[in-house]
């Protein structure tokens, strides 16, 4: 028995060993890839801030799907390939979710990424803290690229206090409205278009709907970011200050009737999928299978809708506008972010050669994001005109009506809370009144803690 | 008790229950292999489907291109094949010493262990990550293994002090009389009689490792690190029409935990609530 127990103490130990070493076998890699790169590297070396010319590592965590993860890391091969010293370690996660759990984990640990991508509207908790290196001195002494080269609206949403560039936006895409045009042809419709109102917005869904056999109009995720556009066409806004928002405005005047119209396209007049419809089927979904008239999302629907509709014809139009308002839209952008207590001389040579041209085409392929760079934007390699949607022009044409949502550190946590109560008041679930009044003392009370 | 082995009502007790039970697990289980099969690019089925139309073995071959599913496969197998017999020696070791107390301070570890299993695991989170960090094992796999050395979870520690408790003070007695440490009580006379017990926290064990997704987000640091439970999650974001991949993943996720499940069911006796009902007494 003695022996037996020895053995079993003996197979742990090897196991563990084993794990050791093939952690240490990473290790090995890494030091691998450094030697070589030190060898390769040359002068440039001398450019980071390793010691003695050293190769170093950053880490770059980001998220998205296996396309875009496999996007990521031909970018990641591009730089490594054009910048011999630098090796990066890619932490791709799934979803945002997990990578707000990621950074605020790392970051009150003590061992942040490098560089990491983010939402506009899930920067504002980090660099509320100070815990980011600005980008703004780095772009200005670039001879790679230039704030020309980039479209405004995500920069001025990336820019923290209003003045100075916190992280560098990656894409500038766009809630759009995508429609089924063999749908609109049948029914006798006009596409969506310039200029189209929400008078024939409500007109074409009612038009497309027929729930009996499971058909509606419009889809549309019952969220702050998607009835943001409604409120900036009637001329309301969606919170008393931009910079500092204390409250929502969304039971006042413009705003109310823009909320009010967006709520009835389920409550009142029927044409979105009902509560228990969007659980069994969800809109993106019931879009593909040619049940959804118009589907309201940004960009990242594009490679999901290439692949899944093959029977009918798909295009994008624009966001409606409200009678007598003006046309507008909401960003939905990306950024890479430095952690100030990373390597940011490698961190922004990273982030240089990935808003390159050459940077941004690689992930442009993808078809799920709208490059900030406006050439890149612009060219056949986002347009791709042999691809649906045939009017991919409309995320660049729309670009100056394109507005933001503030981006203070609590405003991921508010709008957590205030789309959750949104979703009830949109299915029903509670009373519109009762709901509004939640959503805005749910609204102040988070508010407070940004001064608190 | 004769009449409890034989009469029609022992009969659905033994068999048809539980029966009826499995068959509630394995339904899922059977969607998930179907879905599998199915045609990657058609929408999803709008109801219950069990047999796919036009059923293929593609999503498997993809699976491998999209992600190094067998990377993160081998990491997975690398920190259970460590951390489940990591756990069954550390959480044995605890419960024995906590056995070994006398009564006050019996409770007493008792009711920390409780203690501790009431704090909630996010709150963990960022100062663990801390102590990892300090060890430098940011990245690595060993902070996946490591819960093990404090025996993964105090509910794994409780059951072998619940478990030794059937062992009667006089065999302890007797042991020491013969001279016989610690050491050679627990493995020569303690765990001999608390297989059943072994038996569920291995089990209970290898769930926990095998499944650990927040650790893995947390602390891993590069693909080649990954584990499956996050290439899974990494899955769930594919299009609609690419969901046969996801089950497929689901399926290489899923099938060693059934082995286990079926092995271990072998391992007890004919009748599992025999076994339990025999407790540690055996």
């Amino acid at each position: 028995m003695l022996r037996r127990s020895t053995g079993l103490l003996a197979l742990l130990l090897t196991m563990a060993i084993l794990a050791t070493a093939c952690s240490g076998t990473d290790a090995g890699s890494d030091d691998t890839a450094t030697d070589t790169a030190t060898d390769a590297g040359g002068d440039t070396a001398a450019d980071t801030d390793s010691p003695d010319g050293e190769a170093v590592d950053i880490e770059v965590t980001l998220f998205g799907g296996p396309a875009e993860i496999a996007g990521y890391q031909a970018l990641v091969d591009s730089f490594e390939a054009a910048n011999p010293d630098i090796t990066v370690t890619l932490n791709p996660v799934a979803k945002q979710d997990d990578l707000l759990a990621n950074l605020t984990t790392s970051f009150a640990g003590g061992a942040p990424p490098d560089v990491f991508l983010v939402n506009y509207l899930k920067y504002g908790q980090f660099a509320s803290q100070g815990v980011l290196a600005d980008v703004q001195p780095f772009l200005d002494d670039s001879d790679v690229i230039s704030v020309e080269e980039f479209a405004e609206p995500p920069l001025e949403a990336f820019r923290f206090d209003g003045e100075t560039l916190t992280c560098m936006p990656q894409n500038i895409s766009s809630l759009e409205v995508y429609y089924n045009v063999d749908a609109f042809d049948a029914a006798g419709l006009d596409h969506p278009a310039e200029g189209w109102t929400w008078d024939d917005f409500l007109a074409a869904a009612q038009a497309l709907t027929d729930a009996e056999e499971g058909r509606y109009g419009v889809g549309v995720e019952p969220s702050l970011q998607r009835i943001a556009p409604f409120v900036w066409s009637n001329g309301g806004d969606v919170v008393d200050d931009q910079l500092a928002p204390s409250t929502l405005t969304l039971d006042e005047g413009p705003s109310r009737e823009a909320l009010d119209f967006f709520l009835d396209l389920q409550l009142v007049h029927g044409v979105a999928p009902p509560d228990a419809e969007e659980q069994s089927l969800e809109s993106e979904e019931r879009f593909v299978a040619g049940q959804l008239g118009m589907y309201l999302n940004s960009r990242k629907s594009v490679p999901s809708l290439r692949e899944g509709i093959a029977d009918f014809t798909w295009d994008v139009g624009p966001m409606p506008t409200a009678p007598g308002g003006t046309p507008a839209t909401i960003l939905h952008g990306d950024a890479y972010c430095m952690s100030a207590d990373g390597n940011t001389e490698a961190s922004w040579r990273f982030i240089e050669h990935a808003m390159t041209a050459t940077g941004q085409e690689i992930l442009a392929e993808s078809g799920r994001t709208v490059p900030s760079r406006l050439d890149v934007a612009s060219s056949p390699v986002f347009l791709e005109p042999d691809e649906p949607p045939a009017s991919s022009h409309v995320f660049v044409d729309v670009i100056p009506t394109i507005r933001s949502l503030p981006h203070t550190g609590t405003w991921s946590q508010m709008q957590n809370q205030v789309d959750s109560v949104l979703t009830d008041v949109f299915y029903g679930r509670i009373d519109r009144e009762q709901g509004i009044t939640d959503m805005i003392s749910t609204a102040e009370a988070t508010f407070a803690l940004d001064g608190s | 008790m004769q009449s409890r082995r034989t009469g029609p009502g022992a009969f659905a007790l033994r068999h048809l229950l539980p029966g009826l039970l499995a068959g509630l697990f394995v339904v899922p289980l059977i969607a998930m292999v179907m879905g599998s099969l199915r045609p990657l690019g058609a929408p999803p089925p709008g109801g219950v489907e069990f047999v796919p139309p036009g059923a293929t073995l593609r999503a498997y071959g993809l699976l491998t291109d999209l992600l190094p599913v067998t990377t993160y496969l081998r990491n997975s197998v690398v920190v259970a094949l460590v951390a489940v017999p990591l756990t069954v020696l550390v959480a044995s070791w605890a419960g024995f010493g906590i056995r070994l107390l006398k009564d006050r301070a019996k409770r007493l570890a008792v009711l920390a262990s409780l203690l501790v299993m009431l704090v909630p695991a996010s709150a963990l989170w960022a100062t663990r990550f801390r102590v990892y960090a300090w060890f430098d094992l940011i990245g690595s796999i060993l902070p996946l293994i490591a819960p093990a050395l404090l025996g993964t979870s105090p509910f794994l520690v409780l059951i072998y002090a619940w478990a030794f408790h059937g062992i009667s003070d006089s065999q302890l007695h007797a042991a020491r009389l013969e001279g016989a440490s610690t050491w050679t009580i627990w493995r020569r006379i303690a765990m001999p009689q608390v297989r059943t017990a072994t038996l569920a926290v291995a089990i209970l064990a290898f769930t926990f490792h095998w499944g650990n997704f927040v650790d893995a987000l947390l602390y891993l640091r590069g693909q080649e690190n990954y584990t499956l439970p996050l290439g899974l999650d990494t899955l769930k974001l594919l299009r609609p029409t690419e969901f046969p991949l996801l089950m497929a993943g689901a399926v290489v996720f899923s099938l060693p935990s059934v082995a286990v499940f079926l092995l271990a069911h072998r391992l007890f006796d004919d009748n599992p609530l025999d076994t339990l009902r025999k407790g540690t007494s055996t």
